[in-house]
């Protein structure tokens, strides 16, 4: 008997007829469910979670849950940009083989809800922001809680509640799954690493001032069952894997313009966008035309599709994209690819070569220790 | 089907679909610029050489019709006859 025809994706064979999107979207059952609720290993400590193999999975959602205890003494505390969501450090999740699908900070994931969700806003979400309270831009919900602000100084003694949340978004889109992981197979090597930030990252102590963070993590999944049909299951196009990939610089950056070569640049792979932060003495630079000049994307010898002449420019242009001032307080912006038609300006990375971003420092910032991050979100291909 | 359901070719085009190079804009707007010609057919109205060759083969024709031929004080002539 000739055996059925078969795909490859995410490293599985799959039954060519087993790939029927349309007829997968209407027998699946979305399951959101609890998949970890631990106390967290501690600042400066990892927690792996292991991910349940079974179903598609599509979304992970990290809740940290806990009271922060300032104790001043003689001295104080204050906390550091990196506060509050950096607070994870790094989270990096790795599926089928694909090491470090995802592999970013947490600011850059709460940025990054903002950049795909245009309804999501943060308008009207106040916070305290070195030592100003913003209403703008904080990249915060609502339901959220921070406990003490972002770069506050002198904070009283106290106890004080923190409800941060984080989403990863194994697939890219919500609604037609693209990149979502098939989870149900043994070959599946499925594991979400959270990386806790340092005290001294997060908190600036003097004297005998002392920070203490004591809470739970809790990681919520959004699976989508798979059915059977005619003795086979039915999966939706997997043949995808959906990458965030963030890449840290400090060497050679300096006023005026630098050119940041694109890291992990290859054929296969489709950019959907680029964001950025530029860290200067621990702080994020907002996104001006006091702090900015240039600020552009380039490939090949000279070719710069986009140059957006100024800070102020970008920033305006990304709040006209997310419905979110990226570049007000957490300093981000952002060369967007998707947001107004992906097919038409998404970026082949496999023919853009020497894809560089221009970021053009203004002449009178004051730069000490200076570090661009960025992120390459992209989207390739994970079979045929 | 809802028209929401598409493969990743149509909905990021990108890589998936093709690997044309991405060709620049202003590349094709280049005219060529003035320099050499580059080979080309002698026998081609643009080469250089082609007219001198003309004027050479109309120069042997005519004296190969003429009876005679003076170049400087030296002549030549042919003549049939009693």
């Amino acid at each position: 008997m000739a055996q059925a025809a078969e795909r490859y994706m995410q490293g599985i064979a799959v039954p060519e007829s087993a790939v029927r999107p349309g007829e997968f979207f209407a027998r699946t059952r979305r399951k959101l469910g609890l998949e970890y609720n631990k106390t967290y290993a501690g600042l400066g400590a990892q927690d792996v979670v292991e991910i349940k193999k079974t179903d598609i999975l599509s979304e992970l959602t990290v809740r940290f849950v806990g009271t922060l205890t300032v104790t001043p003494g003689t001295g104080a505390v204050a906390t550091t940009r990196r506060w509050p969501y950096d607070l994870l450090k790094k989270i990096r999740f790795t599926a089928n083989g694909q090491s470090n699908l995802i592999n970013v900070s947490g600011l850059k994931l709460k940025v990054h809800q903002f950049m795909r969700h245009g309804d999501l806003t943060d308008r009207g979400v106040s916070q305290s922001i070195a030592g100003s309270t913003v209403t703008q831009g904080t990249l915060a919900k609502s339901s959220e809680s921070w406990g003490v602000g972002s770069g506050a100084t002198a904070i009283a003694a106290g106890t004080y509640d923190v409800d941060l949340e984080w989403v990863i978004p194994v697939s890219e889109d919500q609604v037609d799954l693209m990149g979502a992981i098939f989870c149900a197979t043994s070959s599946t090597d499925l594991s979400l690493m959270l990386d806790w930030a340092t005290p001294a990252e997060l908190f600036a102590l003097t004297g005998n001032g002392a920070a203490a963070l004591a809470g739970k993590v809790q990681v919520l999944a959004k699976r989508f069952s798979i059915p059977m049909a005619d003795g086979t299951i039915i999966v939706p196009d997997l043949s995808q894997f959906h990458s965030l990939i963030e890449i840290s610089k400090g060497d050679g950056l300096g006023l005026g313009a630098n050119e940041i070569y694109l890291t992990g640049q290859g054929a296969g792979k489709t950019l959907i966008r680029l964001f950025s932060q530029v860290w200067n003495n621990n702080v994020p630079l907002p996104v001006t035309d006091a702090n900015f000049g240039r600020l552009a994307w380039r490939y090949s010898g000279n070719e710069t599709p986009d140059e957006i002449e100024s800070g102020a420019l970008m920033r305006q242009l990304n709040e006209k994209y997310y419905n979110t001032d990226i570049g007000k307080v957490w300093g981000f912006f952002s060369h967007e690819y998707a947001q107004e038609n992906a097919f038409r300006d998404t970026v082949d990375l496999g023919t853009t070569a020497e894809f560089r971003q221009i970021i053009e420092i203004a002449a009178g910032v004051a730069l000490s220790n200076p570090r661009v991050e960025y992120v390459a979100e992209s989207i390739f291909v994970a079979g045929s | 089907m809802g028209s929401w359901i598409q493969g990743p070719a149509e909905k990021y085009g990108g890589s998936f679909i093709s690997n044309k190079p991405q060709q620049s804009d202003d590349a094709r707007e280049l005219a060529p610029a003035a320099g050499p010609a580059g080979k080309q057919s002698p026998f081609s109205p643009s080469h250089p050489l082609f007219w001198f060759g003309v004027v050479a083969a109309a120069s042997v024709g005519l004296m190969a019709y003429s009876t005679s031929v003076r170049v400087g004080p030296a002549s030549a002539s042919v003549s049939l006859g009693k």
